[in-house]
């Protein structure tokens, strides 16, 4: 680059016309020589489908990791730790899935940085484009996760194990590891204990029979009979769970077919 | 017939450019080249090679001038690319950390214009700007130097900025109150 010679007067505000001429046919040899090259509109248009590109595609991944987290904690059973008093909601929030959401922050954080680089985004303040991505995020999540996607997805894993996505739904209907939260079928009822089987459909070492004794005042609800698939939380101590939550569970969620 | 370039507006020179005739370019760096010596001058108050970034800016603005839409106007356009070279300029001397986020654009912020009250303001702050101007953090003296010297519209520092309108109102509030405060107290005491 050809340096314009300092001015004089650093303090002025203003470019002496002696120095105008200099540094304006400066800048126009560059062009006029073909030094600077005006960028093809493709070049633009091209940048524009890009950042489109990225931003539908972080907009789709973030409603697909949304309908993951509510199918999660509905197959896992998490779901019904928020009916089980301070302590269900406080498991909850400790068994909750908060990587993923926090991948999905990310992303949201993402889309906005693209948003904000065209009029319409940087125009409005950033709490609205954010309510604005979340909601559609959120809305699209729960079409998500109204399909049998999820639910394809997670049978498919379980025949044959899927490449890189698979992970993800790997164990899916244990709630906890097989911490102090458990899924069986009740195989016998005594007072205010019951033997479970327990299993978390992966067919693996922890699966097996435990008992389940009622922490007082929680008494075993009527409806459920010998047979029933129940979700237990509650202390696991040898074997035993002393639960503080029981609830049974419906057939259509999460089962196998 | 053809229309002098004194004539057209800097939107139809950028057309003309955009089409090929690199000669009006020159135009467009006769009208805003001292703008921008200006506006680099006041904002960079200590940088001792404004005219070299002035060059970049009018190189950059020409290798990009196909991106910019002829439907809007051209000087928040150039003014944009004008102040990114500043604040890159800035980043590059700066040892402060870097602000990676702008609390001023979280929330909405109302956007009152009364243009004879503006009109007074801007009558009244130019006259106290020089005083208090270099004490003023970068952001703070860039929305003063935008709004009173360059006069140029919220909407339109708003599209130089990247920031809502809003953001811009408030922030010239704050500027005006931080550059009062930095003034000397004789002139404080004429106000």
């Amino acid at each position: 680059m050809n340096k314009i010679p300092p001015q004089s007067d650093p303090s002025a505000s203003s470019i002496p016309e002696t120095l105008h001429e200099k540094f304006k046919n400066s800048v126009l040899d560059k062009i006029k020589k073909g030094e600077v090259h005006m960028r093809p509109k493709a070049y633009f248009v091209l940048k524009l489908i890009l950042l489109i590109t990225v931003g539908v595609l972080a907009l789709l991944t973030s409603s697909v990791l949304i309908s993951f987290i509510i199918f999660s904690v509905n197959v896992s059973g998490k779901m019904f730790l928020l009916g089980f008093g301070a302590r269900g909601i406080s498991m909850f929030f400790l068994l909750f899935p908060w990587k993923i959401l926090v991948i999905n922050v990310l992303l949201l954080f993402l889309l906005e940085w693209l948003i904000k680089r065209f009029q319409f985004g940087y125009r409005r303040p950033f709490i609205y484009l954010l309510s604005c991505a979340l909601a559609i995020s959120i809305v699209a999540g729960l079409i998500i996760n109204a399909t049998p996607l999820h639910q394809a997805i997670l049978k498919s894993n379980e025949e044959r194990h899927l490449p890189v996505i698979g992970s993800f739904y790997e164990h899916l209907r244990r709630p906890t590891d097989g911490r102090d939260v458990v899924r069986g079928v009740v195989i016998t009822i005594s007072g205010n204990s019951l033997t479970l089987q327990a299993d978390d459909l992966d067919n693996d070492h922890d699966d097996g029979i435990r008992k389940v004794i009622m922490a007082p005042p929680i008494q075993i609800p009527n409806f459920i009979k010998i047979g029933d698939l129940i979700f237990v939380a509650g202390d696991l101590r040898d074997d035993q769970i002393f639960a503080f939550g029981i609830r049974k569970i419906e057939p259509n969620v999460g089962n196998r077919k | 017939m053809k229309i002098p370039e004194a004539q057209l507006t800097d939107e139809q020179i950028a057309l003309l450019v955009q089409q090929g005739d690199k000669e009006k370019f020159g135009f467009l760096m006769d009208r805003y080249e001292q703008k921008l010596f200006r506006y680099g001058k006041k904002f960079l108050f200590d940088w001792h090679n404004i005219e070299d970034l002035i060059q970049e800016i009018f190189l950059k603005a020409y290798q990009n001038i196909k991106s910019f839409d002829v439907s809007q106007k051209f000087s928040p356009w150039i003014y944009r690319i004008a102040h990114n070279s500043f604040i890159n300029a800035i980043k590059k001397t700066s040892r402060s950390p870097l602000s990676f986020f702008d609390f001023d654009t979280l929330i909405p912020h109302p956007e009152h214009i009364d243009e004879v009250a503006q009109e007074h303001d801007r009558k009244a702050m130019r006259k106290i700007i020089d005083q208090g101007l270099q004490k003023l953090s970068s952001n703070y003296r860039e929305i003063i130097i935008l709004f009173y010297l360059e006069e140029l519209s919220y909407k339109e520092i708003g599209d130089i900025l990247h920031v809502p309108p809003g953001t811009v109102g408030i922030r010239l509030q704050r500027a005006k109150k931080q550059l009062k405060e930095n003034l000397p107290a004789d002139v404080k005491l004429h106000l």
